[in-house]
């Protein structure tokens, strides 16, 4: 079957890009070695932005936000959360993270060729949610081509299955792609305090404790954490007892031969059917 | 640009403190609290504390090639593992050569197993480790700084309120029954009673010596209550007590 591009009418506008100067409050970010490779920043956006994305949230989770597409509902294997992902129509304060601007700047970060393919979305743990697996996120994406102004392109789980490629209808063109980085960023998590647990661990390697990282990351609101997708970059969500945890997860991808050339095909973590 | 906390003491003005178990849940707090606070020598073992170490880079977002320096909030992390000989003295060792002096001993590393003590070799199995970290590793601390930095020093150690807090256990005053806490309990039990020696043979150094015994936290005791009782001793002229802290309040024992 001839592959066949998306109609115009598909084609999405391109994400808010604001001013990053204009939006971060922190721009003191924290790299560290241990365990492996990653960037930690607290209080990462102004009042007014964090609240808008946190207004937003919470208007998602309580279903008053307008419909833009599906809601929160189980989109992960292997995870009891709740979970809605990123699409070119999304509305609202969130649609930053669209952005090229936000884009360019994590690639830049963290040093990364990053293609322009963008996923992610937003992770609500109930109280007593059970840890996670250990993974690296050295995963692939299969994106549906469109057309972009900003040449951001946003996955489009109504064309384009993200693990397999397959798209309705069949033949659509489509890309593959690496996860490159990961960025987690907390926010509506107003009553944490330690030993709620709903971090995320960082580990050492893929057969630790999950429950014994070496390393936590709080969910504290407007906190940020970031990692480039490698073969060690083992981390996990470590079980919340008292509170809800809730989350922005977004990845930014690469060119699959620079992953191939780097760290060779075996590396990268295929999905299971 | 709001930018992260600044903190409202210089280094040079802060008191030095030696914590261990410092990737505990405890020590990470502690670090995340009182770095501004303390100059902190925060020994750990598996587990990284929870709070900026002198490993960390600094970097603008906006501009990532160029690192920032100079940031007065980290901890000074050491690896080390309390259970082997000579350990406790290397990272007193390490702590002063970083920061000269030490004013603050914080003994929050813990080897926790609760077994019963039939049915399996757990509990067994542990015990030794348990005793090591809680009560041995606590006398050979001291023993180290004492040595390297306190003796013949007792009226800087007066003038600087030097002190140990050694973090105890409620379950080493009273017996819980059904929790599976022999070993654990007995250790922190032994921990007390050297508190109070020690307390006693370090007096003439000027050195002061004290335990503070919670209920299990964050649950039934809240993080910011042993932070704020660990920081109170510090502050205060008490020594030989074992502060005993539950839900209801506080008891010395």
């Amino acid at each position: 079957m001839t592959a066949q591009p998306l109609a115009r009418s598909l084609t999405p506008e391109p994400a808010a890009s604001l001013n990053l100067a204009h939006v971060l409050a922190n721009r003191h970010w924290r790299w560290r070695a241990e365990p492996f490779p990653h960037v930690v920043a607290e209080r990462v956006f102004t009042d007014e932005v964090y609240a808008s994305f946190a207004h937003e949230l919470r208007s998602r989770l309580e279903g008053t936000w307008p419909a833009d597409g599906p809601g929160f509902h189980r989109n992960m294997r292997g995870y009891d959360a709740l979970g809605m992902d990123f699409h070119p129509g999304w509305t609202g304060p969130l649609r930053f993270f669209l952005s090229r601007a936000w884009h360019d700047c994590i690639a830049e970060v963290f040093g990364v060729a990053a293609s322009g393919h963008v996923s992610g979305g937003l992770h609500h743990h109930k109280p007593g949610s059970a840890s996670g697996q250990i993974h690296n996120d050295l995963n692939p994406g299969w994106f549906a081509e469109y057309e972009s102004a900003d040449g951001i392109m946003v996955t489009r789980p109504d064309v384009c299955r993200y693990a397999t490629g397959e798209t309705e209808p069949p033949g659509l063109p489509v890309t593959e792609v690496v996860r490159g980085v990961a960025v987690l960023f907390y926010l509506e998590n107003l009553s944490w305090s330690p030993g709620d647990g709903g971090t995320t661990g960082l580990y050492r390697g893929a057969t630790d404790n999950v429950e014994v990282p070496v390393l936590e990351v709080a969910p504290r609101d407007n906190t940020l954490l970031a990692f480039e997708c490698t073969p060690t970059s083992f981390h996990s969500f470590v079980r919340n007892r008292r509170h809800p945890r809730n989350s922005l997860i977004y990845w930014l991808h690469r060119p699959k031969a620079d992953v191939v050339a780097r760290w060779g095909e075996a590396a990268i973590v295929h999905w299971s059917r | 640009m709001t930018g992260v906390s600044v903190r409202d003491v210089s280094q040079r003005d802060r008191r030095v403190c030696l914590l261990t178990g410092a990737g505990g849940t405890l020590g990470s707090a502690f670090c995340h609290r009182f770095a501004g606070t303390y100059a902190i020598a925060a020994v750990y073992h598996h587990r990284l504390p929870g709070a900026p170490t002198q490993h960390d880079r600094i970097f603008d977002p906006l501009d990532p090639h160029a690192m920032r320096t100079g940031d007065d909030t980290a901890v000074h992390a050491f690896p080390a593992d309390l259970s082997v000989a000579g350990d406790a003295e290397r990272v007193v060792h390490e702590a002063l050569a970083r920061f000269g002096s030490i004013d603050l001993v914080v003994h929050a590393a813990a080897h926790a197993v609760w077994a019963p003590i039939l049915g399996n070799g757990r509990l067994l199995a542990s015990a030794r480790r348990q005793f090591d970290i809680s009560v041995v590793a606590a006398l050979e601390l001291a023993t180290a700084v004492a040595d390297r930095c306190w003796r013949g020093r007792e009226a800087e150690n007066e003038a600087r309120n030097r002190n140990v807090v050694h973090l105890s256990s409620s379950a080493g005053v009273y017996v819980y029954p059904g929790q599976g806490q022999a070993v654990y309990a007995a250790s922190k039990a032994a921990l007390n009673t050297l508190t109070c020696h020690m307390a006693d043979e370090l007096r003439p150094l000027g050195v002061r010596v004290n335990a503070l015994a919670p209920d299990s936290f964050p649950h039934r005791v809240s993080l910011d209550a042993v932070l704020d009782r660990i920081r109170a001793l510090d502050e205060s002229r008490v020594t030989g007590q074992i502060v005993v802290l539950e839900e209801a309040g506080e008891t010395l024992v």
